[in-house]
């Protein structure tokens, strides 16, 4: 096990910040905790590296207790901040390279290390300028690089891609896979479902500070009872037709709303046959027809009842 | 690992420009107004020993008091430099032509009632001519006192023209600093020395997780909080010190302020004064808890006090302390620092300086130790 958390309990004066978490990380997975603004992302990822103190709980890493002094830990671990952290006075090259040499001496290796950093943001561009000068997406990509630089064993990144454009963005979740397959093990926070799906392994939901669930993202979808969402647009929908969507019993949930039609069936029933010949029948003029599988977004507004994204 | 970090911290520190710029240009600025309003006063090391000649006539030889005096002020018995006056006899003649051509500052000739002539008016020429004055005015008394008790005249004259020359040498014994412009130059060295407290400052609040990102990165990393502790607040002290430096070099090379023989201490207290500075800012970030703008404010304001305390802005205060309260004085490291200073500017020995410089790298060290003991509690309640 790369990261062990049990029973964690957090508390910044009355506020419970994390309640009895319970965290395991595998060697060789990306493992996604995914919750929204305030559920405890950061502050677990702190209690991990010890930078915090916790009320309750214990927290290995490595199979070894985590503590602020233990370096040979540290050696190991590589951490992207949610806060951009770093130096104002050093260029591009000379911040990745400063922090990669806190963790490797050799300077030839660093040297090689530090550009591998540096294609995988794709900052080859900017190597010669100062934090000050740059975007807040490329300040994000430097910061990056800075924490990834020297190759961990495990890598814990917290939001990384931040006001990331998207191509920007795909890269460094390319990168990030890559880091993966060479061997790293990743611990990743995001409240972007879609890079969560796209890259990690394995997901947690956390609100509030508590687990909600763990799993597979198909896992995960699996424990929902919503099952695929229908959108078809449609000008002037006959009452008869809405009438039919309404008594179907495999539609948990409809929308009729500016001429777009939106049904969402529930788990296992595949209604999109029935529901286009329903159409056909009364010979209506269709627009675009889609069917989407159900979002971690879904899971979350069933199992809390509220949206994960703002 | 230490020559990495420390060329990366250096290179942070010197291209900090806002930093460098402050404590770089307010002793700057400083030095240069301290000079333009000492200028006059410069001048007190060259009247410190006027040059007159005596007309050695008759009316001289039978003015036995007047004799001795001259005599005493100018005698070969004591180091050429506590000499008020230094005396060439000769005829009137000769010291009307030394007068002309500026060889001396001015003759005293007897005729029998004692006349000084002089060329220019100037502070030399005051001082002569209040010494002069003196005379006359106890002259009276010290005829009576001759025809009374001839043999007391000696020890009465000897006894007069040591009040005077005590009132007028009182600058120093030490030849190295006659000119008392110099010790307002050493209280700005010290003040800009302890400057240092916001090199401190920066090198504490980088390291702390929950100051800043960076205090968080360097919390993660696998290095030693005391070694890096160390070589942060070594890259700072030399950037400081190079400051510093400057500072000195400025006042020596374009104001052309001499330190005398004395400057290789100067520069060594200068050292001692900066890493007592650099060390209290680190340890004055590390136990004020409470933002970046308490510590700032903790920071000022307690140099501010010290630096009061010890007489940097009026001198008086510095020797109150020192008889109300000796421990405080002994306590407060910006005292420690400009008695360093005093020190080699009153004294001929380095004794007491070295006791000052002592004091100063022990305060140093344990600065940067309570430093350690805080930074080494390295979680935080919340970040
Ligand atoms: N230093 C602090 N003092 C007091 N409360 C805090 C502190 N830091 C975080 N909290 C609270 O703890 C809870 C968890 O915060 P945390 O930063 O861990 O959330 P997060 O999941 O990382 O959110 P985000 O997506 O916005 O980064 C929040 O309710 C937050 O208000
Ligand atoms: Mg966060």
């Amino acid at each position: 096990m790369v990261i062990r958390v049990r029973d964690l309990v957090k508390r910044y004066g009355n506020l419970t910040a994390l309640d009895h978490l319970d965290l395991d990380v595998q060697a060789g997975e990306i493992f996604g905790l995914l919750g929204p603004n305030g559920s405890g992302k950061t502050t677990a990822i702190h209690c991990i590296l010890s930078l915090l103190t916790f009320e309750q709980g214990t927290i290995d890493v490595f199979d070894c207790e985590m503590t602020p002094d233990a370096y040979e830990l540290k050696q190991n671990i590589g951490v992207v901040m949610q806060n951009v952290a770093v130096f104002d006075e050093l260029t591009v090259y000379d911040n990745i390279d400063y922090f990669c040499g806190l963790y490797i001496s050799d300077k030839a290796k660093r040297k090689q290390l530090v550009q591998e950093a540096i294609d995988l943001v794709a900052l080859n561009d900017f190597v010669k300028f100062y934090p000050k000068k740059l975007s807040g997406g490329l300040l994000r990509r430097l910061n990056i690089a800075c924490g990834i630089a020297h190759q961990p064993r495990l890598i814990i990144m917290d939001e990384p891609t931040v006001a990331v454009d998207p191509q920007s963005r795909n890269n460094i979740l390319e990168g990030i896979k890559k880091l993966n397959q060479a061997g790293a093990t990743i611990l990743y926070t995001s409240h972007y479902m879609e890079e969560v799906e796209q890259i990690c392994s394995r997901i947690m939901i956390l609100d509030k500070g508590r687990v909600i669930r763990t799993g597979t993202k198909e896992e995960l979808k699996a424990t929902i009872s919503l099952g695929e969402k229908i959108t078809i647009e449609v000008e002037n929908l006959p009452s008869h037709i809405l009438e039919n969507i309404k008594t179907n019993p495999h539609i948990a949930t409809f929308d009729y709303d500016d001429h777009v039609l939106v049904a969402r069936f529930i788990r296992g029933e595949n209604g999109l046959v029935d529901l286009l010949e329903l159409m056909n029948s009364s010979h209506l003029q269709l627009g675009r027809v889609y069917s989407e599988l159900p979002t971690l977004n879904d899971v979350f507004l069933e199992l809390t009842g509220k949206e994960l994204r703002d | 690992m230490i020559a990495h970090i420390l060329k990366y911290r250096l290179k942070c520190f010197l291209r900090d420009r806002q930093m460098v710029f402050w404590t770089l240009l307010f002793p700057l600025l400083l030095a240069t107004l301290f000079n333009f309003a000492f200028a006059n006063l410069g001048q007190i090391d060259q009247y410190v020993q006027a040059k007159i000649a005596v007309v050695d006539n008759l009316a001289y030889q039978q003015n036995l008091p007047f004799q001795s005096v001259i005599e005493f002020v100018s005698g070969t018995s004591e180091p050429l430099t506590t000499k008020l006056f230094d005396v060439t006899f000769t005829d009137a003649k000769s010291a009307q032509t030394l007068l002309l051509n500026k060889s001396i500052d001015g003759y005293i000739e007897l005729n029998p009632k004692i006349q000084l002539v002089v060329y220019e008016s100037g502070f030399k020429q005051t001082i002569i001519k209040g010494f002069l004055d003196d005379f006359v005015q106890t002259e009276t008394v010290l005829t009576e006192l001759i025809q009374n008790n001839p043999q007391s005249v000696d020890e009465d004259m000897i006894e007069l023209a040591q009040v005077r020359r005590d009132y007028l040498a009182d600058s120093s014994s030490n030849q190295a600093n006659t000119n008392p412009a110099v010790i307002y130059f050493y209280s700005l060295i010290a003040m800009t020395a302890l400057y240092g407290g916001f090199w401190g400052l920066r090198v504490v609040t980088e390291l702390q997780a929950d100051l800043s990102p960076q205090g968080a990165r360097a919390s993660i990393a696998p290095v030693h909080k005391l070694k890096r502790l160390i070589i942060e607040i070594v890259a700072a002290l030399v950037v400081h010190f190079a400051i510093v430096l400057v500072v000195i070099l400025y006042m020596f090379g374009v104001l052309h302020i001499s330190f005398g023989s004395q400057w290789i201490y100067v520069i060594l207290a200068a050292f001692a004064g900066s890493l007592m500075g650099v060390s209290f800012g680190a340890c004055i970030a590390a136990l004020v808890k409470k933002g970046e703008g308490m510590k700032i404010g903790v920071l000022i304001s307690s140099t501010m006090i010290m630096s009061f305390l010890s007489g940097m802005m009026y001198h008086g205060i510095k020797y109150t302390v020192t008889q109300a309260i000796p421990a405080l004085a002994w306590l407060n490291p910006a005292n420690v620092l400009t008695d360093a200073f005093y020190a080699l500017y009153y004294y001929d020995t380095y004794q007491r300086y070295f006791i000052n410089l002592s004091i100063l790298f022990a305060f140093s060290l344990i600065f940067c130790l309570l430093t350690y003991v805080v930074l080494r509690r390295q979680k935080y309640a919340s970040i």
